[in-house]
């Protein structure tokens, strides 16, 4: 006869792993701290393409009072500004890339967790029946 | 009548179940064809690719591929459009899909259906129903994806509105004109920040109350969420006269409830009235549980009548009801 809560267990075993699965088993190969920092530095790559893509904006914009203070070497208010707010936003844009990880990592142990009980519910099922059918003997 | 309402929903779920390596790709296709032909209408400049045909194969195409390709194909396809039309919308375009990908889809790379399916919405009129069902089924980040959604829908518009005048083919000191053009009209669209703002607060508050263990949180926030939206689209009308058109909000907001509802229906939907609160313990712990139960409906049983005028009819019309009732009974218990 089918063990209806075995089927439910597998099935809902192989919808996690042929799902979400694939991607919470790469992540489960990293240490927590190496899985944020490596996703830190990967937002720290971003953040700054972000800001080049803005000061490509704000140059085209001012191209010609730009080139004005080009020449008359008056750029220096400028570009400490510019990296003052840069530190700014990278501060913040790190901040938040950090609690978005380290939340993103523990959802997935909790998940992998999840996993691994119901595996080890399906391994006493079998292993239930099988002393049931010894004793049979 | 409400039984009724609920076998119409498990069949349609069930059907769905059953059905669903069609439903999908055809949702998929009729996704990616309605977006495509919705930016043809708007923003085809590129008579190349306007072209029905190919509009067929590139939706077939992201039928076969993951939402966020698709996203990707989308994007590519309104580039090329805005391309043609002029460089500087192209290039304005092009930064606000950047600074997407870059500050918000890399985070969270599922909320990338939402940018699919807010310019379809803004088509339908139910455009305030996306912010609501996304801090439903979404996190509260999704009012950061539904916020860069209206920014580039609105741009799009915006260069729709304007295409005469943006439509300048020539490089040189015009193009600087119009790039400074655009970024100033995008910048001091008033309408647009309140909107997003509007839509990524509605997320956030959503996703928040319907959180709470209070009965009715779903409907709570959804309602919390039309009444956030309309309070800070009226306050901003207020105070910055963006000239809202407040019948098109009103009846927008009423069409979005009736999706939201919908949604609603289909992903969560619970029987208040047999909550059950159960108390027990541990070795370390006391645990307070409340538990509502699913709405659930069993299939009604029919029985089918054969009227038959032969002599034995009364004898067969027993036999017969007594035989489908019993066929009926042991499907249900299935």
């Amino acid at each position: 006869m089918i063990n209806k809560d075995r089927v439910r267990t597998m099935t809902r075993l192989a919808i996690y792993e042929e799902g979400q699965g694939v991607a919470d088993d790469k992540m489960n190969g990293y240490f927590k701290n190496d899985y944020i920092v490596g996703h830190m530095v990967g937002s720290f790559v971003s953040g700054t393409i972000a800001c080049l893509l803005i000061v490509f904006v704000y140059c085209c914009y001012h191209y010609d009072t730009l080139l004005i203070q080009i020449f008359e070497n008056q750029v220096g208010g400028l570009i400490e500004t510019a990296l003052t707010i840069y530190a700014a936003f990278m501060v913040f844009f790190l901040a938040v890339s950090f609690f978005v990880y380290r939340w993103k990592y523990n959802a997935t142990r909790g998940r992998l967790d999840r996993y691994r009980r119901r595996l080890e519910h399906l391994k006493e099922s079998y292993e239930k029946e099988d002393k049931h059918a010894d004793n049979r003997f | 009548m409400l039984t009724t309402v609920f076998e119409i929903r498990k069949k349609i779920i069930e059907a769905y179940g059953k059905y669903e390596y069609i439903i999908a790709p055809a949702f998929k296709f009729a996704v990616a064809f309605l977006l495509i032909l919705t930016i043809d209408k708007h923003i085809g400049f590129n008579a190349g690719l306007t072209n029905k045909l190919l509009g067929v194969i590139i939706a077939l195409v992201c039928t076969l591929v993951p939402m966020n390709f698709m996203a990707a194909i989308m994007v590519m396809l309104v580039l090329a459009h805005l391309y043609t039309l002029s460089l500087e919308t192209m290039i304005v375009a092009a930064v606000i899909f950047m600074l997407m990908l870059l500050l918000y889809f890399r985070f969270s790379p599922k909320d990338t259906v939402m940018l699919l399916l807010l310019p379809l919405a803004f088509v339908a009129r139910i455009e305030y129903a996306v912010p609501v069902v996304a801090g439903l089924l979404f996190g509260p980040g999704s009012a950061v994806g539904v916020g860069f959604g209206v920014v580039i829908t609105k741009y799009l518009s915006y260069v729709e509105q304007n295409k005469a005048v943006l439509g300048n083919s020539e490089i040189g000191p015009a193009t600087v004109d119009n790039f400074r053009n655009i970024v100033d009209a995008l910048m001091q669209n008033k309408a647009m920040w309140i909107m997003a703002g509007a839509f990524a607060t509605a997320a956030i508050v959503v996703f928040f109350i319907r959180r709470v263990e209070t009965a009715h949180s779903w409907t709570i926030a959804i309602i919390a969420g039309n009444v956030v939206e309309l309070f800070i689209l009226l306050f901003g009308d207020m105070q910055f006269d963006t000239n809202i058109d407040l019948a098109k909000v009103f009846l927008g907001v009423f069409l979005s409830l009736i999706v939201e509802l919908l949604v609603e229906f289909f992903c969560f939907m619970v029987d208040y009235t047999r909550i059950e609160n159960v108390q027990f313990e541990d070795d370390d712990y006391y645990y307070y549980v409340k538990a509502v139960p699913k709405v659930s409906v069993s299939d009604s049983i029919r029985i089918v009548k054969t009227i038959s005028t032969s002599e034995n009819s009364g004898a067969d019309f027993r036999e017969q009801v007594s035989r489908k009732v019993t066929a009926g009974s042991a499907e249900s218990n299935e």
